[in-house]
């Protein structure tokens, strides 16, 4: 079957019911969505399919179908990274970092939802990202920084 | 009791004839030589085995440490930038391969004890001020100046009367032929430039892109995947296996019997996920089937009423009975089994070879991967080299050498490299728990509101049998391997005949305070159940235990929580320090908004004494945490910021103990399995974590591991104020149901 990652077109040959998160590992050597639970209760193969964040641990690759998958391999544009890795970076937010390409997947999707989100909506979209590290704390902060970094290039834009 | 952890794992290694670490790199011709033929081979300067020196300026660090979250990549290179006199972005870090020349944690190459950076601030500073006396020595010489002229900055040598200078990378290969120095001087601590700054992680960038390599991302060619299926009660074997449709499934390469479960190999794990199901087994039943945590639960209970064995016996605590006028206080305390549950579920790949074998692991302890695999195959600990990838957590639970052996008895069978990775349900049911514990204390105050009498028994699973296996890896290699595994069993045995202290069971066990009558004692429980080191262990629930109890004497004198503490630590300043800074940061005595309560507990663990503060309430009879504050003395902070950090972790890790964890099982059956059922703290869970650094030039303790202990208690205490509920039951969330349903 065809998939789309990362805005690249690739064939697989893989039985329907494979999640997508084997596929993504194993035939197509993307190894930063991570296995954790294996079903959907820890949040560390969070993905975009259609922009949409799924946990790709119990997302039967056949399902995807002609929607576009996003990994954190392409969450940044040409090479630069993404607003929420970068206030990730700055708050020095990992510790172990396993579980951490779920956390920025989840909170992408947050902010395009809720550009500004209150604590209750941070608390809300993540509680559901486990980190065992106990990193909670600092992607709370870092999420509200990225907020920040969106809205001025929002602004930016709607100047020029 | 005289003895703590650590010098107890001296002793062994010394008995064992291991050797202490040396940090001199001076010295002998061999050194010399080794140096000049490592830039023969790879064209960089090697002046020891912590970093290399490229001629395109680049400085490799090896970290002899493992990368487990605890930031120790990037204090290894803080050390190595601030002695250097390089920026931080000059430096590359990765894990050091295992070897003996790395064996310098009481003969172990091993990440425990919340040692790392106390281990390193030394030797890791005189490595590099060493390669730093070289440099300046090849560019004095290139020069022909007296090289006192001379200084470093930014990854040069200045020569300040000709303002000359010279890239450390144009001096790599002049270096190699300098002599060795004996004793290059360190910065004094005053003048740090590096240390002590909040850096920035090193190893943030590739786990914000996703590059970052762990166990599980390890690519080896030709590598098969398995996952190994474990018996639904440890210590079971298979009587019989039927595979025959498993095989026939795609990928299938080979289903193999092992003495601890059955192993699926595929050329793909996905491939492998989906045969396991097919194959049918039938489990043997092993003595554990004859054992549930209930019983336990209820022996060690029974016990802790009984006399145990002393450990501690100070005064007089019959006065407790005897003497008139006393307010007596009684109390008993429980906590369970807990499983570390890193993200990580546990893996390894591993390829056995004819002579040689070559592991690929997210391990705590590569001395003791390459002692049990070395066991295994009949081979020298030499014959195994163990390459340490990034760790997804370890908590202890990646000192155990278990998922690793599983993985080269597959490889040995398969004849190629495996990596096994288990499911997250291996994870949680196979073992090697944080002990169950109760403890029951009786304490007394007199008129004056004074704690007079305190007499603690602590009825836990002891440790120590348990990890026994993993202590051969401490006697050297010299040593024919069965006299190790023989000095080991004898450890064994002093451990079981109760010859040897049980320090980790009852670390932290002794209350801080002034009381003139203490008693202390202990008494192990032994089950099949196998248990291990946990963050923290003893001290996570002796922590819990004294912090509770004290509390409870401090209410029975009528006295204020932190000033009844407070006048009983004359004797420990430093404790008294980080109680005083807490108790102000946290605004203690001012008022707080209806049914919220404030709780304090202080501990010193790893020697880094930490206190805390907690507000929390119960809403509609749910704990609910409002604000946590925490003030830690932990010598000098190498970076403040990875400080913080880690007290904001140990923090959340003790609270997802003292909430909601527990491990049971009936018949022998662990009744956990995944996140679902072995919850932990989550995001709402969380309140806002203040961390206050005490100020110091002292050299550095541990923090990976001392921001835990007070947490629990802490919690409890705010329960009780804001409630009158004390709990005394781990996980806490369990305990509050059980009261309510007594109501």
């Amino acid at each position: 079957m065809k998939i789309t990652v990362n805005g690249s077109e690739y064939e697989v040959d893989v039985p329907d019911d494979v999640p997508l998160l084997w596929v993504l590992r194993e035939e197509l050597g993307m190894t930063g969505t991570k296995f954790g639970c294996g079903k959907a209760v820890c949040g560390a193969c969070t993905v975009h399919i259609d922009g949409k964040a799924r946990r790709s641990c119990s997302f039967p690759v056949g399902d995807v179908g002609d929607r576009a998958v996003t990994t954190i391999e392409g969450l940044g544009e040409d090479g630069a990274l993404h607003a929420v890795q970068q206030a990730w970076l700055q708050g020095n937010v990992p510790q172990c970092g396993y579980c951490q390409s779920g956390q920025i997947m989840q909170a992408v999707t947050l902010l395009r939802a809720r550009p500004d989100p209150t604590d209750d909506e941070i608390d809300a979209a993540m509680s559901a990202s486990l980190c065992r590290c106990g990193t909670y704390p600092r992607i709370r902060a870092a999420i509200k920084e990225a907020a920040r970094t969106l809205a001025e290039e929002t602004n930016v834009q709607d100047d020029s | 009791m005289t003895m703590n952890r650590r010098d107890f794992l001296k002793v062994s290694a010394l008995a064992g004839g291991g050797l202490l670490m040396g940090v001199s790199f001076a010295g002998c011709s061999g050194a010399q030589r080794r140096i000049q033929q490592n830039f023969e081979a790879t064209g960089a300067f090697r002046p020891n085995m912590y970093l290399t020196i490229r001629r395109d300026d680049k400085i490799l660090v090896d970290v002899e440490k493992s990368e487990m979250g605890q930031g120790i990549w990037t204090s290894h290179a803080m050390l190595v930038a601030e002695e250097l006199g390089v920026d931080m972005d000059q430096i590359e870090t990765s894990s050091a391969d295992a070897a003996r020349k790395y064996q310098t944690s009481f003969g172990l190459q091993q990440t425990g004890g919340s040692t790392s950076a106390a281990e390193s601030f030394l030797p890791v500073r005189k490595a590099a001020a060493t390669a730093r006396e070289m440099l300046i020595a090849a560019a004095a010489a290139e020069w022909k100046v007296d090289a006192r002229e001379c200084s470093v900055e930014k990854g040069v040598v200045h020569h300040q009367p000709s303002d000359r200078t010279l890239r450390y990378g144009e001096l790599a290969e002049a270096a190699v032929y300098v002599e060795i120095p004996d004793d290059p001087p360190l910065k004094d601590i005053e003048d740090f430039e590096v240390i002590g700054t909040a850096s920035r992680r090193i190893d943030a960038r590739e786990k914000v892109d996703g590059s970052a390599v762990f166990g599980i991302d390890v690519e080896v060619p030709d590598k098969v995947c398995a996952l190994c299926i474990h018996p639904p009660i440890m210590g079971a074997e298979a009587n019989s296996v039927d595979a025959e449709k498993a095989r026939q499934m795609t990928g299938i390469i080979d289903v193999v019997s092992l003495p601890c479960g059955v192993a699926v190999v595929a050329e793909k794990y996905w491939q492998a996920r989906r045969a396991a199901p097919s194959v049918n087994i039938e489990w043997s039943e092993p003595p554990l089937a004859e054992l549930s945590s209930e019983q336990v639960r209820k022996v060690a209970a029974t016990t802790a009423r009984k006399e145990g064995r002393k450990q501690l016996d100070d005064g007089d605590v019959g006065i407790i009975d005897d003497r008139d006028n006393l307010t007596v206080v009684e109390a008993e305390y429980a906590s369970p089994y807990l499983a570390h549950a890193p993200m990580e579920p546990q893996n390894c790949t591993v390829h056995v070879r004819e002579n040689a074998v070559e592991v690929w692991a997210p391990t705590q302890s590569p001395t003791v991967v390459q002692e049990a695999i070395a066991r295994f195959t009949g081979m020298a600990r030499g014959d195994v080299t163990v390459h340490v990838t990034l760790l997804g957590g370890g908590f202890g639970r990646r000192l155990v050498p278990d998922f690793t052996v599983e993985a080269a008895m597959i490889s040995d069978a398969v004849g190629r490299p495996v990596q096994l990775i288990w499911s997250r349900e291996d994870d949680t049911r196979c073992g090697y728990y944080r002990p169950i514990n109760h403890n029951a204390l009786r304490g007394a105050v007199d008129d004056d509101g004074n704690a007079v009498a305190w007499r603690y028994h602590n009825v836990s699973q002891t440790i120590l049998p348990d990890v026994a296996p993993t202590l051969a890896a401490i006697f050297p290699e010299w040593f024919p391997m069965a006299a190790r595994r023989i000095k080991s069993e004898t450890m064994h045995g002093l451990v079981h005949s109760g010859s040897l202290p049980e320090i980790l069971a009852m670390e932290g066990a002794k209350p801080p305070y002034k009381i003139d009558n203490l008693r202390l004692e202990y008494t192990p429980i032994r089950t099949p159940m196998p248990v291990c080191l946990w963050r923290a262990v003893g001290h996570s629930f002796n922590g819990f235990v004294v912090e509770s109890f004290v509390d409870e004497l401090a209410h029975a004198a009528g006295a204020d929580p932190y000033l009844f503490r407070r006048q009983m630590l004359d004797d420990e300043p430093e404790l008294l320090e980080v109680l005083d800074r807490a108790a102000e940061a946290a605004d203690w005595g001012e008022p707080l908004p209806d049914g919220v309560g404030r709780g304090i507990a202080v501990h010193e663990s790893f020697d880094t004494p930490v206190a805390q503060v907690i507000e929390a309430s119960l809403e509609n009879g749910e704990i609910r945490m409002h604000r946590i504050v925490c003030v830690v003395n932990c010598g000098i902070a190498l970076n403040p910021d990875i400080v913080r950090a880690q007290m904001e972790g140990g923090i959340i890790f003790g609270l997802s103990a003292a909430l909601r964890q527990e491990i049971t099982f009936t018949d022998g059956r662990v009744e956990q399995g995944n996140f679902d059922d072995y919850p932990m703290m989550t995001m709402i869970d969380t309140p806002p974590i203040e961390v206050h650094i005490i100020d110091s030039t002292d050299e550095p303790t541990g923090v990976g591991e001392p921001g835990l202990p007070p947490a629990a208690p802490a919690l409890a205490n705010a329960i009780y104020d804001a409630s009158g509920v004390r709990l005394r039951d781990m996980p806490f969330e369990k305990n509050l149901a059980k009261l309510r349903s007594r109501d």
